[in-house]
């Protein structure tokens, strides 16, 4: 977190550094280290039904929520930074 | 219209001329209404039929211009289950049956694919992912005439910018790809489909008939070689149907969301369902299952339920799926078995893949004899799934008896040992042929043509061998003189190639054999011509299969 005109703004690094300690709760592998490209392909275990325990997740985690479509669109771990990054502004 | 119809034909020739010489924006927008009023309007026989659809539609737009602002608890889930019961009523689900409108004319046609781009909208508007469309891009969406009949279900976003950004300028070979779907689409429909509904047609009797008295054999016989003809017949009109919209959009500058990828090439039964009816799965997932199961484990947050809340999520996914095609008994059976196949494919691939891993588990799925067995257990479960949408609710009873259930069971194992061996067959010398088209190029001369022939002679002379097979088992042959057999094997090889070069099996050749050189002037008229033929081709067999497809094609049978 940075703090930034008496604001907390979350900055990338910090996103994708909690999304990792999401990933490696999760899929239960110390080994991970989530990256913009990785997708559904890469990690063990991470398949339609985790996928959606891994977005219940990360709403918690960041105290966020995402539509429908916005689940339906996601296709890698970049899409999912952004789209927390773009919900955490408002 | 029928899509197989002149009137079409002639009405999508009208529609891309004044879709691509339309400006983007307004104008186009304009015409698409027009064109989607007079395509509505040639399904009703009078104007009274078409109020209910119109007063659905409406009541549509305004749920989703309200939906945000309204002053109502739970308006979406109210929104949603009002429409999904309209959608009931008007479709007259047996449940509804009692309120009355059976005996009223009232033409529903699409209605499933535009319940679920209102469902669609009026989510992603409440949930605030997207804004209320204006209303004319509304209409031009939900009702668009390309997609009404039998979808696909094309997201709004992807329509309008379809609608509001100058197509992109065609080419010369993008031209081509378009007529060559169209004409594929049609061939798939008027041919292929054609003659595979004949064959459903004199089978289901002899199937009727088996149940009742013949033998289990008999019943294994017959009721295979129905699901594995009504799966092609399926895949046939529906494929068929959605490279014809394809490509007269691809013609008109819009483009239509593809709804098949290869399906026949699926893995497993989740692989079938992101390749078969694409546009129907992926709403699927984005509306019912991820929110279902989002809820479900949001509720019961233990992680080693995940997988158990997956598999009921899927199970209602699927019976969805079965209520969604139809209205009667059969399909809630169709649901449901589906359902148990989704399920049981996700239990088996979560137990193994955490079992041996998922790097290991991909191994053992890349394997052939895994994969040719896999795919044709798919395409065989997904064939008695779909026994239900084509038989007749006494015979459907009657496949429940113990003995014809094991003729069922029989017929999937049976099924699923020749496709496999099949499968494995036909990847091989496909990819013998691939290789083959792939240095053609190279020849020079005779040669070159002698090579670009080469796919189309070892197809005649398949063609032939298969019909003299045929017909010396049949025994047709026995009683005729040598002359009378060679004449209905020559006949047989004529259409079977006729067909093939229909079809299209022998673009890609022809493409690199007419195209010569990259800066050759004729290699465009070449191609048309050849386009003709494959025109010609087809008109020919429509002719020819129109009335009635001759029965002796099926005599050798």
């Amino acid at each position: 977190m940075t703090p930034r005109g008496g604001e907390l703004i979350l900055t990338r690094s910090d996103a994708l550094q909690r999304l990792n300690t999401v990933f490696r709760d999760l899929f239960e592998d110390d080994g991970i280290e989530v990256h913009d490209k990785m997708t559904a392909e890469d990690v063990d275990g991470w398949d339609s039904v985790t996928h959606i325990t891994l977005v219940l997740t990360t709403e918690r985690e960041f105290g966020v929520k995402f539509s429908a479509a916005e689940v339906g669109a996601l296709k890698n771990v970049g899409e999912m930074i952004d789209l927390i990054l773009a919900r955490s502004k408002k | 219209m029928s899509f197989t119809s002149l009137t079409f034909v002639l009405f999508a020739i009208v529609a891309i001329a004044a879709l691509r010489f339309s400006p983007h924006g307004p104008p186009k927008k304009f015409v698409t209404l027009l064109l989607n009023a007079v395509f509505l309007t040639s399904f009703l026989s009078s104007p009274i039929e078409v109020i209910p659809l119109l007063a659905f539609v409406s009541a549509g737009f305004l749920a989703i211009r309200t939906v945000r602002t309204i002053k109502i608890p739970f308006a979406l889930a109210i929104f949603i289950a009002l429409f999904i019961g309209a959608f009931a009523w008007l479709k007259q689900y047996p449940l509804f049956g009692w309120f009355g409108l059976a005996t009223l004319p009232i033409m529903v046609i699409g209605l499933s694919y535009i319940l679920f781009r209102i469902l669609h909208l009026l989510i992603d508007v409440a949930q605030g992912t997207s804004e209320c469309p204006p209303i004319i891009d509304y209409f031009c969406y939900v009702l668009f005439f390309l997609n009404l009949v039998s979808g696909p279900i094309q997201r709004y976003e992807d329509f309008a910018s379809e609608m509001n950004s100058p197509p992109v300028q065609s080419t010369s070979d993008d031209i081509y790809l378009s007529i060559h779907r169209i004409v594929l689409g049609y061939f798939m429909i008027v041919v292929m489909s054609t003659i595979a509904t004949e064959f459903m047609d004199l089978g289901r009797p002899m199937l009727s008939a088996a149940l009742v008295r013949g033998g289990t054999l008999d019943v294994v016989r017959i009721y295979s070689l129905l699901i594995s003809v009504y799966l092609l017949n399926i895949f046939a009109n529906f494929a068929g149907y959605m490279h014809v919209i394809i490509g007269i959009g691809g013609l008109a500058g819009i483009r239509v969301p593809e709804n098949f990828n290869h399906p026949l090439a699926a893995k497993n039964l989740g692989d079938l369902w992101a390749r078969w009816h694409m546009t129907l799965s992926s709403w699927l997932k984005t509306y019912l299952f991820n929110p279902l199961l989002k809820t479900m484990v949001g509720r019961w947050s233990s992680p080693a339920a995940a997988p158990y809340l997956g598999a009921i999520a899927f199970f209602v996914t699927f019976l969805v799926v079965g209520f969604w095609h139809g209205t009667t008994f059969q399909f809630f059976v169709y649901g449901v078995v589906m359902g148990i196949g989704i399920t049981s494919h996700w239990l088996w691939q979560h137990g193994l893949s955490r079992r041996m891993g998922k790097k290991r588990y991909r191994e053992l799925c890349a394997r052939p004899w895994y994969y040719e067995l896999s795919r044709a257990a798919t395409l065989s479960f997904f064939a008695v799934a779909m026994t239900c949408i084509w038989i007749s609710s006494l015979d459907l009873s009657r496949l429940f008896e113990f003995r014809n259930s094991v003729a069922v069971v029989v017929s999937f194992a049976f099924l699923t040992v020749a496709g496999a061996a099949f499968g494995g067959v036909w990847d091989s010398i496909r990819d013998r042929l691939v290789a083959r088209v792939s240095w053609l190029g190279q020849g020079r001369g005779p040669l070159r043509l002698l090579r670009a022939f080469e796919p189309w002679i070892l197809c005649a002379v398949a063609g032939a061998l298969l019909e003299g097979a045929v017909l010396e088992i049949s025994g047709a042959t026995a009683a005729s003189s040598i002359t009378h057999s060679a004449v209905t094997i020559g006949t047989f090889t004529a259409l079977f190639t006729a067909a093939l070069v229909a079809g299209g099996v022998f673009d890609p050749p022809m493409k690199v054999l007419l195209q010569g050189s990259p800066e050759s002037p004729n290699k465009n008229d070449a191609l048309a011509v050849w386009l003709g033929l494959r025109i010609f081709i087809v008109l020919n067999f429509q002719i020819l299969l129109a009335s009635a497809v001759p029965t002796f094609i099926y005599r050798a049978f």
